[in-house]
């Protein structure tokens, strides 16, 4: 705050090094000294000028190729650059207004985060890695499906025109890593809102109607939990037919018990606080009190659960795949990037070993932030 | 006559934060006398434990005894003794049990064996002698049926047996010196007067010298000789118990007399020092007493004043200027009240 | 303590009646019913019939459930379709397999994660603390088939170009013995199976222990504030003492619970591990009879696998009981 009342001060002064630093997203937010704040907006705007320059051909291609993960890139670039500039202009021009301090749960558990640097790391990582996915086709010249000529593009080593090599098709292994990340991180955030929140309905009805239902209800979770995860879904998914749409029911439909556990536990201890008897003394029913009242209480670990739950979806996914149990070839997903590698191991290590990088890189960012909110949200459980 | 079973000399202990320094113990000195039990008395922050733990050189960092201080048993000097040195020394020459009975005791080994690993440590007796040597401590502090005791487990001893137990294994090994930090603040009142009797039966048979410490004036009575009173890291004064007891000199020996209730006194006439110790990291200026002292005046805001006396020794500007000494606590109850 | 073992017991034969009826039911919810599995090129209409007969898929799903329950409960698991032999005599060759990767992975889990979550407590803060917090985090954010294909890539394959890397840590890529075992006199014989074990056990333990790591590290940060760990110092134990004898035991209390959730985890990896390093035992069983539509023994071995789960919690329960009195006494 210190440096926004005296930058304040300052402003007749420097006032059109201000207005030039509008033009450049995130210089209005340096010369105030908050140094993370404008280092990224200025990395956002940089990385959205390279790509206009430097594939602007492919940016060009979105109008007539009409695919629509071009639209989608389109759509993100303009986002991304409406973000960076927009955010800087109102630094700059606006002039520093007096931030808010927070004092809600949320803007102190905000507070908190921020301040704890490998999970902010983590939350720049996993912003990297969604943005990389959306702007997948202005980011590589290849395509992630078409095969190459076999002659002369198969099992080629990493070098600057095929940064993790080809395949044994030929296909570029980073294209085909790019275009993976979609199916890793999309299953996840939906099978993660699944469970989540059947995880956190049927935990909540448990502790809150306890007796028979949470009886029940948590002999149910038991069970579920006795079965290995993965055994459980390779059964399902076998029976069934393997298929995006199989792999996310069945994740989400399979990964909730634990957040029932948790939600279970929040609830038992919030049963007896005053607010919840003081709501049951004016008579509102059991689903109002549960929605209204303690749901909004349970939330902070429920967040924490789901962030390290996505790391958690993102593993097994792999898993499946690299199983021929998830999404299937030749769409690319990481797993089966790397089982497709595997015959090929010794002689093009590359194919395995990039997309299994990825998949650590992506687990540790969610855990990073996992980390990070359980710390920032739920303090008695820190580590 | 030699030199003293424990004598402490300018004892400072500090702890090294990043907000700074807390100088929890500030120039503290007492000695004690084979067979004596020295009483320590003052309210909870004023350093009494910590400086109980620099004795035997157990403080956890960030705590640190500054250099300069002075412990010595008997002619060694402990300050410098190697930390293999001072393992020999705890629990066997020196001794020291707790205020919590209830976490001080590991919960997952037997009573019997945590008495008898002090002995194979510092005797090493071998198993057979060393339990045997544990339920004759068992018996010694009044507990019945010591052989089946031995191979119970903490959460089977009530509070009053768990002290017992401390002090059978902070007593195995014959120590000279007991360290006793608030051992009976935990328990019932009735269990108090028993453990106290235990300790003064014990000390009476086996001579050591006791340093006994306690917020509670009326305990330190019951079993002190001499008695130094601690405030905000420092000795304000030091005596023969009856001299503290009877006549005190400070300001705040007086105030914590007047707090402890007494047969023969009504009720309503305890009374309680008005406001707490200060923080550690910024002690007042001048007599620390200072902001809560009934007599205060200009000389006591600005100077500090030294510790006047040997036996018997007070730390007060009121005994350069005894005139001051008028209204005093009375007043101050009555202000309090208004 | 008895009491405490038979009391659990009890309540396992519930959890193992509710494993039993959802396999029932997961198998009565696929698309078609359970003979659809068989049908297959070279099993004819007629053989099907039989077969709905047999299983008794034309008499009410009541009935039918009872007749499910009556034959996993005596043992009758049913015959494999490309084995053509009782499921059971199958299983009975891979379980010990299984168990004996998930033994040495649980081994190497819970001796590193433990030893690794001492040193970080006791050297809070270090360097040497900051660097194994960063390595756990990457190690368990691994999957652990990707993590076995590395260790094959590098020490099966790449090392055997060096002509100065010792023999021993030169290891083999896949099965659990070597192609020459029959002709091998006994050490040699355990040797090899040794070797063979060293590469999967580590790819399906790592992640485990690196987790197990990060608990013990703040299990035992924790127990360390204790007051009977001042105590015991006061005693003039030596430091190692105090944190092998005091210490340890209270830390480990926690992390004995833990075991029941990670075999869960352990045996999700092994159907990964193994088919990776081609190990026989139950979840290269598994993979294969997926790929070959074999669905009883598909089933068979979900049950298995959960059976072995509800068995490893029993034992954690009771590990839990025995090194904790307070519960042993209750």
């Amino acid at each position: 705050m210190n440096e926004a009342a005296a930058g304040a001060e300052d402003r007749p002064e420097r006032g059109h090094i201000a207005k030039a630093a509008a033009l450049v997203p995130g210089l209005a937010h340096l010369l105030e000294g908050r140094r993370r704040a404008g280092l990224s907006l200025l990395a956002l705007a940089l990385v959205t000028l390279a790509v206009l320059v430097f594939a602007i051909d492919r940016v060009a291609a979105t109008f007539t190729t009409g695919r629509v993960d071009y639209w989608v890139a389109l759509v993100t670039l303009i986002g991304a650059a409406a973000v960076a500039w927009g955010v800087g202009f109102r630094e700059a021009l606006g002039g520093p207004r007096a931030r808010a301090k927070g004092v809600s749960q949320w803007a102190i558990a905000w507070r908190e985060f921020s301040r704890n640097r490998v999970a902010v790391l983590g939350l720049y990582l996993m912003l990297t890695l969604y943005l990389a996915t959306l702007l997948a086709p202005y980011l590589t010249p290849y395509e992630p499906n078409t095969i190459g000529d076999m002659a002369t593009t198969r099992h080629l080593s990493p070098s600057l025109a095929h940064l993790m090599g080809t395949d044994k098709f030929g296909r570029d292994v980073f294209t085909r890593v790019l275009y993976g990340a979609r199916i890793s991180l999309s299953i996840g955030l939906i099978a993660v809102s699944i469970s989540v929140t059947l995880g956190t309905v049927v935990g909540a009805a448990s502790g809150y109607f306890g007796r028979v239902v949470d009886t029940v209800l948590m002999r149910f979770v038991d069970m579920f939990i006795s079965f290995p995860r993965l055994v459980l879904l390779i059964t399902v998914i076998a029976l069934f037919e393997p298929s995006i749409f199989t792999v996310i029911v069945v994740l989400g439909l399979t990964l909730w018990p634990s957040t029932a556990r948790i939600v279970r536990g929040e609830v038992l201890s919030l049963r007896e606080r005053e607010f919840v008897e003081a709501a049951r003394a004016l008579g509102l029913s059991g689903a109002r009190i549960i929605c209204r009242h303690i749901i909004p209480n349970v939330l902070g670990p429920v967040i924490v659960a789901a962030t390290l739950g996505l790391g958690n979806i993102i593993l097994v996914e792999a898993g499946l795949s690299f199983l021929g149990l998830s999404v299937q070839p030749p769409t690319p997903s990481w797993g089966n990037i790397i089982e497709g590698g595997r015959e090929y191991l010794v002689q093009a290590w590359w194919v395995s070993t990039f997309p299994g990088l990825a998949i650590v890189v992506t687990v540790v960012a969610f855990n990073l932030i996992g980390d990070g909110l359980r710390d920032a949200l739920d303090p008695r459980q820190r580590m | 006559m030699g030199a003293p079973l424990l004598r402490v000399e300018d004892l400072r202990a500090y702890f090294h934060t990043a907000d700074g320094v807390v100088r929890a113990v500030d120039g503290v000195s007492f000695s004690l006398e084979p067979g004596e039990t020295l009483g320590i008395v003052g309210e909870s922050g004023c350093g009494k434990t910590v400086a109980c733990l620099s004795i035997l050189r157990l403080l956890d960092p960030p705590g640190r005894i500054e250099p300069g201080s002075r412990i010595m048993l008997r002619d060694r000097e402990l300050t410098a003794a190697s930390e293999e040195e001072m393992r020999s020394v705890r629990g066997n020459e020196i001794s020291m049990i707790f205020q919590e009975p209830m976490t001080s005791l590991n919960p997952v080994w037997t009573i019997g064996d945590q008495i008898a690993e002090t002995l194979r440590r510092h005797r090493r007796a071998r198993p057979a002698e060393a339990r045997r040597r544990a339920a004759e401590m068992l018996r010694l502090m009044g507990i019945g049926f010591p052989e089946q005791r031995l191979d119970e487990y903490p959460h089977q001893f009530s509070g009053g047996m768990r002290q017992r137990a401390m002090l059978a294994m902070a007593l195995a090994c014959d120590p000279s010196v007991l360290i006793a930090d608030e051992p009976t603040t935990a328990l019932d009142v009735t269990i108090q007067a028993e453990i106290l009797d235990l300790l003064a039966g014990l000390q009476e048979r086996l001579g050591m010298g006791l340093v006994f410490v306690s917020h509670d004036l009326g305990v330190i009575a019951q079993i002190a000789d001499r008695v130094i009173v601690m405030y905000a890291g420092q000795v304000v004064e030091s005596g023969t118990a009856d001299e503290i007891f009877r006549r005190p000199r400070h300001p705040y020996s007086e105030g914590l007399l007047r707090a402890t209730p007494r047969v023969g006194r009504k009720m309503q006439q305890l009374s309680v020092i008005p406001g707490s110790v200060a923080s550690p990291k910024l002690w007042p200026s001048g007599c620390r007493f200072h902001p809560r002292c009934p007599y205060a005046w200009d000389r006591c805001r600005e100077e500090l004043p030294v510790l006047r006396g040997e036996a018997r020794a007070v730390r007060c500007w009121l005994e350069e200027e005894p005139a001051r000494r008028t209204g005093g606590w009375d007043g101050a109850a009555l202000a309090e009240d208004r | 303590m008895t009491t405490y073992i038979i009391r659990r017991l009890l309540q396992a034969i519930p959890l193992l009646l509710g494993i039993v009826t959802l396999v029932f039911i997961i198998v009565h919810a696929a698309p078609g019913d359970p003979t659809a599995m068989y049908v297959q090129p070279g099993v004819s209409p007629e053989v099907i019939e039989q077969m709905r007969e047999n299983w008794g898929l034309d008499r009410p799903i009541h009935i039918q459930y009872l007749s499910w329950l009556r034959s996993f409960l005596t043992g009758d698991l049913g015959v494999s379709l490309t084995q053509n032999r009782p499921i059971v005599a199958i299983l009975a060759e891979r379980i010990p397999n299984t168990l004996i990767l998930s033994g040495a992975s649980l081994l190497l889990i819970f001796a590193i994660g433990i030893a690794i979550g001492i040193v970080q407590a006791v050297r809070q803060h270090s360097r040497l603390d900051h660097v194994l917090t960063l390595g756990a985090l990457f190690l368990y954010s691994m999957p652990s088939f990707w993590l076995g294909l590395m260790l094959i890539l590098i020490l099966a394959y790449k090392v055997h170009l060096l002509e100065w890397w010792p023999a021993v840590l030169k290891f083999p890529a896949s099965g659990m013995t070597g192609v020459d075992y029959d002709l091998m006199g006994g050490w040699a014989k355990l040797g090899d199976r040794l070797h063979h074990l060293v590469l999967p056990s580590i790819a399906l333990g790592v992640a485990s222990a690196a987790s197990v790591a990060r608990y013990m590290r703040s299990s035992m940060l924790e127990v360390i504030r204790q007051d009977y760990i001042r105590t015991a110092r006061a005693k003039g134990l030596s430091e190692r003492t105090v944190i092998l004898k005091h210490a340890l035991k209270n830390a480990l209390l926690p992390i004995v619970t833990l075991l029941g959730l990670y075999i869960p985890f352990l045996f999700s990896g092994a159907v990964l591990v193994e088919y990776v390093f081609s190990w026989p035992g139950m979840g290269r069983t598994m993979v294969d009879a997926i790929y070959q539509r074999d669905y009883p023994l598909v089933m068979a071995t979900t049950f298995i696998f959960a059976v072995f789960v509800v068995i490893a919690n029993l034992i954690a329960d009771i590990l839990y009981a025995v090194v904790d009195p307070r519960i042993r006494y209750e």
